[in-house]
């Protein structure tokens, strides 16, 4: 058995000639929390649709749990325990908030399609779970209200929230949030900064955050990756990223860091 | 929380209506009457299977008279009686099918034509499901084209463009609203299940579906065949209500039909591809002499093509479509 629960290797992308992702390290001991940060076009997205599978990587290899994963497609590895948000937030707009949860809770359905068509006990057994499962989320992220809302109506910060509560559906053990706060104000970021610290602990999860807010992921991660032109030029506590000369000149100019 | 009634006894319920209901009409109603009565039902049953495809997985396939077509022309081949086949030029069944003696009951031909229509959408689905919105539109017309040119061209078995007459007429109101319940309720338990959550996540957003577990080809195949099926049997109870098929019928103009009484109806909800097929029917027989008296031929036509500019103008979710209702409640 691997020492940590996710283990990257070497890993590669190139699109064309542009190489957005070059010889990325990773080990991600069980329970950690890492931080992912760098400026715009670092590649930090690229890094997390290589590990969830959405796209595949030019060269390198992922291990979760000790188990190859590279060429995995995007629903085993979720299968698996392994599952991510969106920046741009994926959400599906024309359902209901509890209809997205739902969702979320595919990968434990079990029930087949036989079973299904013919309303089979079974079915009922595994959708009371399932609703059960959903409004027990809903109360975690204080969304009961909005059960029966469609997702589009929701206000923005909700929305972001919703995406954090969707992906918990499929009960991770490894949850990569690709920047939870964007577009929120500052109060907004730290109520979120709290939620992520509760579910962290109810669910026992190892986390990866990509962050642009700099107290955001200082205040939550214990290591701190910075990527530059897709490969890493820092990393270590917040305390010495921050003070590291290279991470300063990376993001000169936009003065968040030493804020 | 208030205890509701399940909506599984709500169908119960609603199938005895609807039975009752059948029988009522088959006693007072004109033979005018039920013909229309049950062509509304052969079309509920392919609007209600085109709307698990299209309305749910939202894979806009235009091919649904094809399956159509083979369903019709599967159920015909086996139930074709044993005394005309030499007449018109029809091969006997093979053994494996019951042997050159015998001929299929109703049944059991319209549930083969069904498997035949659901088996040839696994066959194309797994290379043009790989398509996405326009181009599996596209894809699927082609597949349409593909099917009439067979049925035009594979005379030994279809008579070619002259088409197959004198197929017994079994269909009648009970087997048609029979198979309307059946379609109603299968695709109602489909997509109240993970089988249809998967769908509508795949139509939402189908990268946000593929980390959160949904493997897409495995859910658009399974809407695609289950949607096929159903075309099969809404053309294997067609074949046998008009007792005379061509591979023109199941063309363009067929598709086009299914897809306006969707979107008319609703695309996307349980009550609409029924709406949908009930109202155009009846907007057809109530055209029809209006048609003839002023010789104005075409005017079907063009009222159809209207209807679906107003109602994607005016309310693009339908006649049984709510902009904030629940889809799949």
């Amino acid at each position: 058995m691997d020492d940590f629960i996710l283990r990257v290797e070497g890993l590669w992308k190139n699109f064309g000639g542009l190489t957005a992702v070059s010889d990325y390290h990773l080990h991600l001991p069980q329970g950690a929390t890492f931080g992912l940060i760098g400026p715009n076009g670092a590649g930090k997205t690229t890094i997390f649709n290589l590990i969830s599978g959405v796209i595949k990587p030019t060269k390198g290899k992922i291990f979760f749990k000790g188990r190859n994963i590279t060429s995995f497609r995007p629903d085993q590895i979720a299968a698996l325990g392994l599952t991510r948000t969106f920046q741009n937030l994926r959400l599906f707009p024309s359902l209901s908030v509890e209809m997205n949860l739902k969702i979320g809770a595919h990968v434990h359905a079990k029930c087949g399609f036989v079973s299904t068509l013919l309303s089979l006990p079974s079915l009922f057994r595994e959708e009371k779970v399932i609703t059960e499962r959903a409004q027990n989320i809903l109360e975690v992220f204080e969304l009961e209200d909005y059960r029966n809302e469609l997702c589009s109506n929701l206000p923005y910060g909700l929305q972001r929230k919703l995406d954090i509560a969707r992906s918990l559906m499929t009960e991770p053990e490894v949850l990569f949030l690709d920047e939870p706060s964007a577009g929120m104000n500052d109060q907004e970021a730290e109520e979120l900064a709290q939620v992520v610290r509760e579910i962290k602990e109810r669910f026992r999860l190892t986390l990866v955050i990509v962050e642009h807010r700099m107290p955001f992921v200082m205040g939550l991660a214990e290591v701190i990756q910075v990527l530059d032109y897709g490969s890493i030029i820092a990393s270590g506590s917040p305390e010495e990223v921050r003070n590291n000369p290279k991470v300063v000149e990376a993001y000169l100019g936009t003065g968040d860091l030493i804020a | 929380m208030k205890r509701e009634i399940p909506h599984e006894v709500w169908f119960i319920i609603g199938g005895i209506i609807l039975f009752v209901g059948v029988l009522l009409a088959n006693q007072v109603l004109n033979r005018y009457l039920i013909h229309i009565l049950i062509l509304m039902g052969i079309y509920s049953v392919a609007t209600a299977s085109l709307n698990l495809t299209n309305g749910y997985t939202g894979l806009f396939s235009l091919g649904h008279a094809a399956f159509m077509a083979i369903g019709a022309y599967s159920s015909t081949l086996l139930t074709f009686p044993l005394s005309l086949r030499k007449s018109y030029d029809l091969p006997l069944l093979p053994s494996i099918l019951g042997g050159p003696e015998t001929a299929w009951p109703f049944l059991p031909a319209l549930v083969a034509g069904g498997l035949m229509a659901a088996l040839s959408a696994l066959v194309i689905g797994v290379p043009v499901l790989r398509l996405r919105g326009h181009y599996l539109s596209v894809a699927s017309l082609g597949f349409m084209v593909i099917v009439t040119t067979f049925a035009k061209t594979l005379r030994g078995i279809t008579r070619g463009s002259m088409g197959i007459s004198a197929i017994p007429s079994y269909t009648n109101i009970f087997w048609t609203y029979f198979w309307v319940l059946i379609t109603v309720y299968v695709v109602w338990r489909i997509v109240n299940s993970r089988f249809g959550r998967a769908m509508l996540a795949i139509r939402e957003d189908e990268t946000a579906a593929q980390v959160l577990g949904v493997y897409p080809l495995k859910y658009k195949l399974l809407s695609f065949a289950t949607g096929a099926f159903f075309a099969g049997v809404a053309g294997g109870l067609y074949a046998h209500f008009t007792k005379a098929i061509r591979p023109l019928e199941f063309s363009f103009f067929l598709t086009f039909q299914i897809v306006v009484m969707l979107v008319v109806g609703g695309a996307g909800t349980t009550s609409g591809p029924i709406a949908g097929a009930v109202s155009i029917i009846a907007l057809r027989y109530l055209l029809k002499p209006v048609e003839e008296r002023f010789a104005l031929y075409g005017l079907i036509e063009l009222i159809y093509a209207g209807l679906l500019i107003v109602i994607m103008l005016w309310k693009p979710e339908g006649i049984m479509g709510r902009k904030t209702g629940r889809i799949g409640g």
